[in-house]
């Protein structure tokens, strides 16, 4: 078995085995942001109690029923925000589109947060390794 | 069939391997990781060498003796950690022989560690996505086991790699 050449540290076949486990780590970063975003919740919040439901990756549009009038939630290209709001201010209207996982959108007034959350709802929750 | 085992000399380097193996095994349980099962695989580097001093299936006998008793030793025999080691290490010991035995000497130790390492992730990666998690999950841990497999993979293969060279010089009977 004793192979005379088999002194040397790093042979061709043993860079490409180590160039290949580098350029799948890279891919791996990749992959986690990808998976990361595209399955997240975004979840509305009124007066402390969970009113509406929904995911960066499906279009869709609500109005909830808030102490001062209507909050309109929209989400559209991965991104969500609250368009329209009654409210004095409008700080949430202006916070614009989010889409990062623990990104919050605030409407002081009626008592409203909308929030990314992390996780996606078709899958298990509270599992941990 | 299994050559390190039909002679009294096979015997004690087999369980010396063992015995480093294990020992390793349990000082890496002892260093507090941020995940259970992250690992930086230092027990490989007795597979790896009962691979280039016998065979194959010693390098399987000297992993499995290692994830069992070890996980007698650290109290987590039929855990899902004991899971991720068994399935982990018996495979990696297989890629790497498969390995060994396709590419023969043109890979060398750091090659094979390396390809074990990976095998070890790739193992860990099937036993929590069908077990424990979702791809979700799996997909956010990607990154951080990769990165230690080519960091463990790499050191436990320069770790052999001297090992091999300091035997063949004063023991070149053993055919490392």
């Amino acid at each position: 078995m004793s192979a005379p050449g088999n002194e040397r540290f790093m042979t061709a076949a043993d860079g490409t085995v180590a160039a290949a486990l580098v350029l799948l780590t890279v891919a791996s970063f990749w992959w986690a942001g990808a998976m990361a975003e595209g399955g997240t919740d975004v979840v509305a919040e009124v007066e402390g109690a969970v009113v509406w439901k929904g995911a960066l990756d499906t279009p869709a549009s609500a109005a909830l029923p808030v102490r001062l009038g209507t909050v309109t939630v929209e989400i559209r290209d991965g991104r969500v925000a609250v368009t329209e709001s009654d409210c004095p201010n409008h700080v949430c209207v202006r916070t614009g589109w989010r889409s990062r996982a623990g990104d919050v959108i605030v409407c002081v007034p009626n008592r409203t947060v909308v929030r990314i959350a992390r996780g996606r709802s078709k899958e298990p929750e509270g599992v941990t390794g | 069939m299994v050559r390190g085992l039909s002679t009294p000399r096979g015997v004690a380097t087999l369980g010396l391997l063992s015995a480093v193996g294990l020992a390793l095994f349990v000082l890496e349980s002892l260093v507090p990781m941020p995940l259970p099962f992250l690992k930086v695989g230092l027990a490989n580097v007795a597979t790896l060498l009962a691979l280039y001093l016998f065979g194959p299936a010693e390098a399987v006998i000297v992993a499995l003796v290692r994830v069992v008793a070890g996980s007698l030793l650290t109290g987590t025999l039929f855990s899902p950690g004991f899971l991720l080691s068994l399935a982990g290490g018996t495979c990696a010991a297989l890629v790497m022989a498969g390995a060994r035995r396709l590419a023969g000497a043109a890979l060398g130790p750091v090659g094979l560690s390396l390809l074990g390492s990976a095998t070890h992730v790739a193992v860990q990666f099937l036993v929590v996505r069908f077990l424990l998690a979702g791809a979700a999950s799996v997909a956010s841990l990607a990154p951080i086991l990769l990165l230690t497999a080519l960091a463990g993979g790499f050191a436990v293969g320069a770790v052999a790699w001297r090992v091999l060279r300091a035997l063949r010089r004063i023991l070149p009977e053993t055919g490392a």
